[in-house]
């Protein structure tokens, strides 16, 4: 089983939702982002920034403000053509990027893309060839020029970064169906142009602003930080692209692989363009610190030989002037036998030999013969040195012999060579004293010696001859140079010649050895010589290389390490993500465990079937249902199990289910082999595919009801035949209640008139034969007229009680208060006056108002009559709450009764109170006892004999259910 | 003298014992000087409209009152009140209902067929004639009747 496959979603949903396309949960949502996303935003400001910049730079063309074009003094402004194309390009992306414009807004956006590629590509190309044209400017130009750039023209990097822009926009663009390898593209195309926008800001940033000064054009910081911006906007919305592109794939990974990845290139193209930024700052730090120091030696150098010339011919004045005063010399010349003069002139000459700078003091005549050397023992005088004997003769002036080679030692010399003056100061010099110098004892070690140990380094001291280059000392790389080694000048690169030829500062060359060199070279002034400093680029730039090797591995190390990071965080999301695939299906086998074995051995029977109605799952409750095996059932259409007539319908019913449909409690028969027919009720669940959109399957579960169902109608049954009954009853009451009525109807009529009869011709009697009646007959019709008037009052009495039992109530709030008041109008005897009344407040009760009054009435009259003959006449009203009872009360403190006899108060007719003592018929109470009755309430007596009664009453408080 | 010859009082009453009670009790108190008792509905429609074995009556000036009692044989007391009262002639005739009914059911219906006034007769004839009295002063000199 396809892990990923089965991740469908069970629902068991509680309430009915009848309709399968309200459950579907909303489609993926579109490539196309929405315009509150955040990314949208960014796009969209990255845009606007680059259209921002590309109109302010062509408002400062066109009004003659550079720095809105270049962003500051010294640095280039942004080309008008760049503005244009930023304006338009800017104005793309932002189109896309904010709001869902319509596809017509949408195409000229992709037309201005295109056009700005086209043009793009041909500037490019034109810049590449060194073809410009007036394009680049769109023909403005800026009032005032900056010295050493050129203005107005598009960088070919601009160029380039604008194609490349360009197709990172027309690569992203929404599709229906984007490939994953075209958004890939556009998000590479958009870091590539975030690289390049990194290179330049760093450089820009370390102040070491690249291609300037060199051939090309370089990009203006203001085109730079508008690519920026574009970059970003395009990574941005590429990114998105891409995530939604490849989301299906992998969800996990694909996002942190569009930033991740392009994240990690930047950083790294950023380091990288730091680090050779660094570096070359470091390589200009340090080779300003050898030329110094080469300057610095070559400076020292010859400063030093000067004033070792100068201190020479200082010597050698000041010996020309001591011989010339004791004038040894000449009486030598003119008397080689004069001890004296000789014995002093070697004395003098030893002198000079024994000095350090020298190291032989020869005197000789003008012609060149040697008369005195010392130290003793010097051969012929070297043919330099006749030579500059002769000159010094003709001169007359000490003459400084430069470097030569004795032939006699192999050695080489310096010399000077004095004039001895004549007798005559003007005349021609009489001899020359000649001070040889050993070049070894100061100056060749001076001029070998460097300030600094170093391997490399040697300086030397050259002169010209003829038409070639005299090494004079000994070079640190070859021996037996000096005065030996000479360059034909042939190779007008060699220091050495370059020094001869009057070259002066610090050179790169390749030296004698055909080793790269860094020389300083500066002439000795007033003499032939040259000085070349030098030192081995190899040995000078060391430092360089190392350093170059540390930011390698610097950088290597970093990059390793955000490499190793990345795959790290890569991996272990890949890993988690299995992971979570993996727990996820093993949570869903164990779901499906679990479902398997609930249905399975579940009570009630389960079903389950497919789209097509085939039966997939039949539990064993249902296999006790049916009396079938699951074997036989499974596979195919339920119609087996159900009994022949209800098929059809049933069937329909389960097809119904194939819309969506939801069982919440329908009936359906379901046969057993047996025969039998349970009524089960069914409720059913649809089971919908992962993505919501299909139905897979549909459950139900039954509940075997036949049982209730036999129940039920027999329920049924009694409720209808008691419903029967009822209405027999009702119809039977309200019969006799009709028969009552006419009875008592008939009662109030035919019953009164003849006693009204009786006592009518009585009192007639009474009245027209007064004269002829006695006392006793007057008195016996008296008796008939009274018995007559009796009956008639105990007629309309049963006739009252009646109607209070047949009467409706009609209940209302009664204000008792006002109940009693108006009662007692109608019920306090003529004499009332002399009663105290004792009024309550009642509470309000729920009744019929007339019936209460009438209560009342009677209650009250009572009281009154009961306490005629009392001497405390005193009737005391009052009610109150007890429970959920209202209680009412009147209370006199008249004759009261026994309280034996308390019950037979209220029956009709009973009388505690002899007639002659107390008028009535023994109606009233009962009267009241049947009223409150039919209020469901109770009456109760209290009562003593001549201590007066208290009769209660107490109504249900219905208040709630008013 | 035409007063002599006015009827005042209508007495319709079948009981006879009743009707001698009745008369006797509005002749004592002087109530009236005329009365005309009938003993059924249809005597008292008749009369009230001159036909019948009234016919020929001098119809005007019709009764000042006219005492009905309900339970009356032939045409009952209430059918000779809507009678009474649905005729536009007759309607302005003041009927009072002289019963032995307490009835809340006749009550509500006499009233609703128009009656002007309803009396339970008392078995006590004092009462009775008290009752005749006030009625007589009532409706016959206290009460104002249109001329006609």
């Amino acid at each position: 089983m396809d892990i990923l496959k089965l991740e469908a979603r069970i629902r068991l949903t509680g309430h009915g939702e009848r309709d399968l396309k309200k459950e579907r949960p909303e489609p993926e949502k579109m490539i196309r982002p929405t315009p509150n996303s955040i990314p949208g935003a960014v796009a969209a400001s990255g845009g606007a920034i680059a259209l921002a910049f590309g109109l302010l730079a062509l408002i400062g063309w066109a009004t003659d403000a550079p720095f809105l074009a270049s962003l500051g003094d010294g640095k280039i402004p942004m080309a008008p053509s760049a503005a244009l194309l930023f304006a338009i390009s800017g104005s793309a992306i932002l189109i896309r990027a904010a709001g869902s414009p319509s596809s017509r807004v949408l195409g000229a956006a992709r037309t201005g893309i295109l056009a700005t590629s086209a043009l793009a590509l041909i500037l490019l190309c034109s810049s590449l060839l060194g073809l410009h044209s007036g394009v680049e400017s769109l023909g403005l130009r800026f009032s005032r020029g900056f010295p050493g750039m050129t203005l107005g023209r598009i960088s070919p990097v601009t160029s380039f970064c604008f194609l490349v822009a360009a197709s990172s926009y027309l690569l992203a663009e929404p599709r229906s169906a984007p490939s994953l390898r075209r958004v890939a593209s556009a998000l590479i195309a958009a870091y590539l142009l975030l690289s390049v926008c990194l290179v330049f800001l760093l450089g820009y940033f370390f102040e070491k602003p690249l291609l300037y000064g060199s051939g090309q054009v370089p990009p203006a910081l203001s085109t730079i930080l508008a690519f920026t911006a574009i970059g970003v906007a395009l990574a941005v919305s590429g990114s998105e692209r891409y995530e939604d592109a490849a989301g299906a794939a992998e969800p996990a990974t694909s996002a942190r692989g569009s930033y991740l990845i392009p994240s990690f290139v930047l950083f790294t193209v950023g380091v990288v363009t730091a680090g050779y930024l660094n570096y070359l700052e470091y390589a200009a730090g340090v080779r300003a610190g050898i030329e110094g120091q080469l300057t610095a030696v070559s400076k020292l150098k010859v400063e030093e030989l000067v004033q070792y010339r100068k201190e020479r011919l200082s010597d050698a004045d000041m010996l020309s002037e001591r011989l010339t005063l004791s004038g040894a010399a000449q009486r030598f010349f003119r008397n080689p036998r004069d001890l004296e003069a000789e014995a002093l002139l070697e004395s003098g000459l030893d002198k000079y030999a024994d000095q350090y700078q020298y190291d032989r003091a020869t005197l000789v005549d003008a012609e060149g013969a040697i008369y005195i050397s010392k130290p003793d023992g010097a051969g012929p005088l070297p043919v330099p040195v006749a030579r500059a004997v002769a000159a010094s003769m003709d001169s007359g002036r000490t003459v400084f012999q430069d470097f030569y080679r004795d032939e006699t030692d192999g050695k080489v010399y310096l010399g000077l060579v004095i004039p001895l003056p004549g007798d005559g100061r003007k005349d021609r010099p009489a001899g020359a004293v000649i001070l040889r110098i050993d070049p070894t004892t100061y100056i060749y070690p001076f001029i070998q010696e460097w300030p600094v140990p170093s391997e490399t380094a040697e300086t030397l001291l050259v002169r010209r001859d003829g038409d070639s280059v005299l090494f004079l000392n000994e070079l640190r790389f070859r021996g037996g140079t000096a005065l030996r080694l000479r360059d034909p000048m042939v190779d007008r690169d060699l220091p050495a010649v370059r020094a001869v030829l009057g070259e002066e500062g610090i050179i790169r060359a390749k030296d004698y050895r055909g080793v790269e060199v860094v020389a300083s070279l500066r002439p000795v002034p007033d003499s032939p010589w040259f000085v070349v400093a030098k030192i081995d680029a190899s040995e000078a730039f060391a430092a360089l290389g190392e350093r170059l090797w540390m930011l390698i591995i610097l950088i290597g190390a970093l990059a390793l390490g955000e490499a190793a990071a990345i795959a790290i965080s890569w991996r272990s999301q890949k890993l988690r993500y299995y992971r979570e695939k993996y727990e996820s299906a093993e949570a869903l086998r164990e779901t499906t465990d679990f479902l398997e074995n609930l249905i399975k051995y579940a009570n009630a029977p389960i079903i389950v079937w497919d789209p097509d109605f085939r039966i997939t799952r039949f539990n064993h409750a249902f296999e006790s249902l049916t009396g079938l095996d699951a074997s036989r059932v499974l596979g195919g259409p339920p119609d087996m199990l159900f009994p022949p007539d209800q098929a059809e319908s049933s069937l329909r019913l389960i097809k119904s289910t194939g819309m969506g449909e939801r069982w919440d409690a329908v009936e359906i028969d379901i046969r057993n082999v047996d025969g039998s027919v349970h009524t089960v009720l069914w409720n059913s669940a649809t089971v919908l595919s992962a993505d919501g959109k299909r139905l897979v399957a549909t459950i139900a579960q039954g509940q075997d009801i036949s049982g209730m169902k036999t129940a039920e109608d027999e329920t049924r049954r009694a409720k209808e035949d008691l419903e029967l009954r009822v209405a027999e009853r009702t119809a039977q009451l309200e019969n006799a209640n009709r028969e009552m009525e006419a009875f008592t109807y008939s009662v109030s009529h035919d019953l009164r008139a003849p006693l009204r009869a009786i006592d009518g011709f009585s009192s007639f009697l009474l009245e027209d034969y007064s004269a002829s009646l006695d006392s006793e007959g007057r008195r016996l019709l008296g008796v008939i007229r009274k018995n007559s008037q009796r009956m008639g009052q105990l007629i309309t009495d049963l006739l009252s009680l009646s109607k209070v039992s047949r009467t409706e109530i009609r209940s209302s709030r009664v204000d008792m208060t006002a109940l009693v008041a108006s009662a007692l109008s109608e019920a306090a005897p003529p004499d009332a006056g002399a009663f105290e009344m004792d009024l309550r407040s009642l509470p309000d009760a729920w009744g019929d108002p007339s019936l209460l009054r009438q209560v009342w009435v009677n209650l009250i009259s009572n009281a009154f009559k009961y306490s005629m003959k009392s001497p405390v006449k005193r009737i005391e009203i009052g009610g109150y709450t007890d429970g959920g009872d209202l209680v009412y009360y009147v209370r006199d403190e008249g004759a009261g009764f026994e309280p034996e006899y308390a019950d037979k108060l209220f029956t009709p007719f009973q009388r505690l109170h002899k007639t002659e003592e107390f008028a009535g018929n023994g109606i009233g109470l009962a009267l009241v006892q049947r009223i409150v009755a039919r209020h469901d309430g109770k009456v109760r007596a209290e009562g003593r004999p001549g201590k007066g009664a208290t009769f209660y009453f107490s109504l249900p408080d219905k208040e709630d259910e008013a | 003298m035409s007063e002599a010859d006015e009827i005042e009082i209508l007495l319709v009453e079948d009981n006879p014992d009743d009707a001698e009670i009745a008369l006797r009790a509005l002749t004592k108190h002087k109530i009236a000087n005329r009365i005309v008792h009938v003993r059924d509905g249809k005597e008292a429609l008749d009369f009230l409209r001159a036909e019948g074995a009234y016919a020929g009556r001098d119809g005007s000036p019709k009764p000042k009152l006219v005492l009905l009692d309900l339970k009356l044989p032939r045409i009952g007391g209430l059918e000779v009140l809507k009678a009474v009262k649905d005729d536009p002639e007759l309607k302005v005739i003041p009927v009072v209902i002289l019963t032995s009914s307490s009835e809340e059911r006749d009550l509500l219906q006499s009233y609703r067929l128009g009656a002007n006034s309803y009396l339970v007769k008392p078995v006590d004839f004092d009462k009775f004639g008290e009752a005749m009295r006030e009625v007589g002063l009532y409706w016959l000199l206290l009460n104002r009747l249109p001329s006609a």
